[in-house]
């Protein structure tokens, strides 16, 4: 298969750990079981990896984490994305974490994390300036002092996760120029939606006077969201090339074995190239997702601006090409549901959703570019 | 002299493993602005090979070249990582392109890996200095792609080889001083048995060097007729009979060295092209906005062309071999080239039809990217079948 940029022994053995208890737990048939009851969720998995450590990787040592960074995390995406696991360890090992590290004081933070380490916690991110690094028109949710606490107000469509995490952690305006980052109890606010993807369990949010905790002591600016947002794009990418890696190695298993006109489908050179063209794509998103992980670990903030991009835009684009193609080279069979490769394609409409598509991506992109010197 | 260096952005996001602040690039800039001259290369073919040599003796006099090759061959032994940084440096500093890159980046280090101590000594020293220049004497009018089924054929007579054939496409065949000739040396044999690489000296009557017509106007590549050219018997590189093995390590070089598929060559002449579009000229606002899309959708797959001489060279450090990441390097640089190469003349617009402009010349020049070194389609082949295992 194409170049796996994993080279340290080191990683080599995360990531065949992570490979085997993902393909064990992670089967076929368990994931289609699991999203079918509730959608997005697999409990015993999530408590089988809380106790491997795993849902603490990114979490600081001083909180009870294992800290090792973005670059071992996204060994853990990657592989979660090529089952298309129904995992809460985006949301909550990822989204939730990574915010409350980036943006929460430490002390009013520390429990949550902590409890993400170390307990089958769910949590959901809720960015209330937008989606990804774009903007609302007005902020999605703000936040108004009430008494000794916070109020929150606004209307969130479609959170990862939302439907089935306990409490979510809420990026709100304060005014004009300052956000928050909040606590607010799930209950009552998040309203479960069935999409097309039925392994991540997205919720409606609609808060009105939900009392809220503030986990910052300073405010912070729409600048730093961009750069907490560059962080959660790299563990999203990650696991988009996990699944276009999977979706690509069925179809080519495919085109190995099926026949037609007495030889193996794949002898067609008119396919060869479209897979040789997918896998060119495919190794460079990827080494673009580690490229950005290893910036996020030496904590150069500006090149990881541009990575964090980058990485999501190709990433996407690559998952939703694949996946495309991996229906169309199945034939019939790529249009039952009976084949994994469809899920891939609904994985990938998903995911494109989550922080926005590539045109926000590259608009990113664009705008970190204009602030360079010529 | 004196050359303003641009600025390191132009390159994109700093690299984990190659930083702007190294302290190799720094001593290779303080070099660079003392002797590169940020000059455009002369569009006559003859004057752009004489700049490019003259400036590889500038190299070769700072110690500059070969930086890794082994210190044995009177290079650097330099980390592959630092040679990375060394082709952005050179880009950035709007150096001369390499010269002599058939010796430099196929033949030198093809011999380190199969030639004998006699060849070795005999050639690389000159192939450093630039004091012998070299060409490829592989494909043949009907063998191309198919190049195994190559006729040129070579005889022992005593204690020479015996060349008799017809390469093409040989390009600097007329600058060059030898030429490294894939021959059959087994009468008899087929396909990929019986061939051997020779080096073959083009200073002997039994040798005709014919340039050819380009579209692009110049007349770099040749045809060479071998009647009964005399090779010494020991000028094979590795054994006679193992050529094909031979050639697949020069292809291993040929696809994947940064040398021939530089991305900061190509993202300084986007930062031109960049530049071109900033000022007001008399292109229609329509085609200044498509262009403008285009530009940020080449600076983004030169991007993507940057991870991979990364990962080549990440490869090359920790001794591993290239495998299938050379033939999509080449790939992704020859479709990129040639875009490129469309996007420069779009920007002038009409005048872009104008001859003895670079933007003009370039573009034409720039539809070779993916033929030479292996078509586009011969590398989808490699990579389909090779490396994701479709059968044939
Ligand atoms: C500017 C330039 C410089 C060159 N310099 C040198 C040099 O220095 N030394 C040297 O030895 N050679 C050199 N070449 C030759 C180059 O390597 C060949 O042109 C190349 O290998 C293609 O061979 P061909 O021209 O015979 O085309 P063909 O092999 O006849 O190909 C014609 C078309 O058919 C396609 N095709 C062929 N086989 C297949 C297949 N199996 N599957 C799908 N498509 C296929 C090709 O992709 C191409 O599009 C140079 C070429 C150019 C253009």
């Amino acid at each position: 298969m194409i170049t796996d940029p994993l080279t340290s022994d080191d990683h080599l053995e995360i990531g065949a750990i992570v490979g085997d208890f993902t393909q064990r737990v992670f089967s076929s048939d368990r994931v289609r079981e699991a999203a079918a009851g509730a959608p997005g969720f697999d409990e015993l998995a999530w408590k089988q990896m809380v106790e491997l450590g795993w849902s603490g990787l990114g979490v600081p040592a001083v909180a009870g984490g294992a800290e090792l960074g973005v670059f071992v995390q996204c060994i853990v995406h990657r592989e979660l994305g090529a089952r298309l696991a129904p995992s809460p360890y985006l949301a909550t090992a990822a989204f939730a974490a990574t915010a409350l590290d980036e943006l929460a004081d430490p002390e009013l933070s520390g429990g949550l994390l902590a409890a993400i380490a170390g307990e089958p916690t769910l949590l959901a991110l809720v960015l209330g300036h937008g989606r990804g690094w774009s903007s609302a028109p007005s902020p999605l949710v703000t936040a108004t002092r009430s008494g000794a606490g916070w109020v929150l107000d606004g209307a969130v469509p479609l959170v990862p996760d939302a439907a089935r995490a306990q409490r979510l952690i809420v990026v709100a305006a304060i005014d004009e120029r300052n956000w928050g980052l909040f606590r607010v109890d799930a209950k009552g606010v998040s309203h479960p939606v069935r999409t097309v993807d039925s392994t991540r369990a997205f919720g409606d949010l609609l808060l009105r006077e939900t009392p809220a905790v503030a986990l910052h002591r300073e405010t912070f600016d729409r600048a730093r969201i961009d750069g907490l947002v560059d962080r959660l794009a790299v563990f999203l990418a990650a696991e988009m090339v996990g699944a276009a890696i999977a979706c690509l190695n069925q179809t080519l298993d495919y085109l190995r074995t099926r026949r037609q006109f007495g030889r193996p489908i794949g002898s067609f050179q008119a396919l060869k190239h479209r897979c040789a063209d997918l896998a060119v794509g495919l190794t460079t998103a990827q080494e673009l997702v580690f490229a950005a992980a290893e910036t996020a670990d030496t904590g150069d903030a500006a090149a990881l601006a541009l990575f964090a991009p980058l990485a999501l835009a190709r990433a996407g684009e690559v998952l939703k090409r694949t996946s495309e193609e991996g229906i169309q080279l199945h034939g019939g069979v790529g249009f039952t549901d009976e084949f994994d490769i469809g899920r891939y394609y609904k994985r990938a409409l998903a995911d494109l959703e989550i922080l926005s598509g590539p045109a926000t991506a590259y608009a990113r992109m664009d705008a970190v570019r204009r602030g360079w010197p010529a | 002299m004196n050359a303003t260096l641009l600025d390191h952005h132009v390159l994109g996001p700093a690299l984990p493993r190659a930083p702007y602040d190294h302290p190799f690039r720094a001593e290779f800039r303080a070099w660079l602005r003392e002797h590169a001259t940020g000059e455009p290369e002369p569009l006559d073919q003859d004057a752009r090979f004489e700049f490019r040599r003259r400036w590889h003796h500038t190299m070769a006099g700072g110690g500059w070249t070969g930086l890794h090759w082994p210190v044995e061959y009177g290079g650097r032994g330099a980390d592959p990582v630092l040679q990375f940084m060394y082709y952005e440096e050179l880009a950035l500093a709007r150096a001369p392109e390499p010269v002599n890159t058939p010796g430099l980046i196929l033949l030198g280090p093809t011999l380190m890996a199969h030639g004998s101590d006699l060849l070795k000594r005999a050639f690389l020293p000159g192939i450093l200095s630039g004091g012998q220049m070299w060409c490829q004497g592989f494909s043949e009018p009907d063998s191309g792609s198919d190049l195994a089924s190559l006729r040129t054929r070579a005889e022992l007579d005593g204690d020479d080889w015996v060349v008799t054939g017809q390469k093409t496409w040989t390009t600097f065949g007329q600058y060059a001083d030898f030429c490294f000739v894939l021959a059959r040396t087994e009468p008899g044999s087929a396909r990929h048995h019986g061939l051997s690489m020779l080096i073959c000296s083009l200073d002997q009557p039994n040798v005709t060097v014919h340039p050819i017509q380009q579209i692009s106007g110049d007349a770099e590549f040749c045809e060479i007729f071998f009647e009964g050219a005399r090779v010494p018997r020991d000028w094979v590189l590795g054994e006679a009979g193992q050529g094909w093995q031979v050639a697949m390590t020069l292809f291993q070089f040929e696809r994947g060295d940064q040398g021939y598929t530089d991305h900061a060559r190509l993202l300084v002449r986007l930062l031109d092209c960049e530049r071109v579009l900033g000022e007001a000229g008399d292109l229609p606002p329509e085609r200044v906005r498509a262009a403008r899309e285009e530009l940020r959708r080449l600076w983004v797959r030169c991007q993507e062309l940057r991870l991979l001489n990364y990962r080549g060279t990440l490869l090359a450090a920790a001794g591993r071999s290239l495998g299938a990441v050379g033939s999509m390097t080449n790939l992704v640089w020859g479709e990129l080239e040639k875009d490129l190469g469309s996007l420069q003349a779009e920007v002038a617009g009409a005048r872009g039809l104008v001859l003895g402009r670079a933007d003009t010349h370039h573009r034409l020049a720039s539809r070779a990217a993916s033929i030479y070194s292996g078509t586009s389609e011969i590398q989808r082949n490699i990579i389909s079948e090779r490396l994701l295992g479709l059968p044939r």
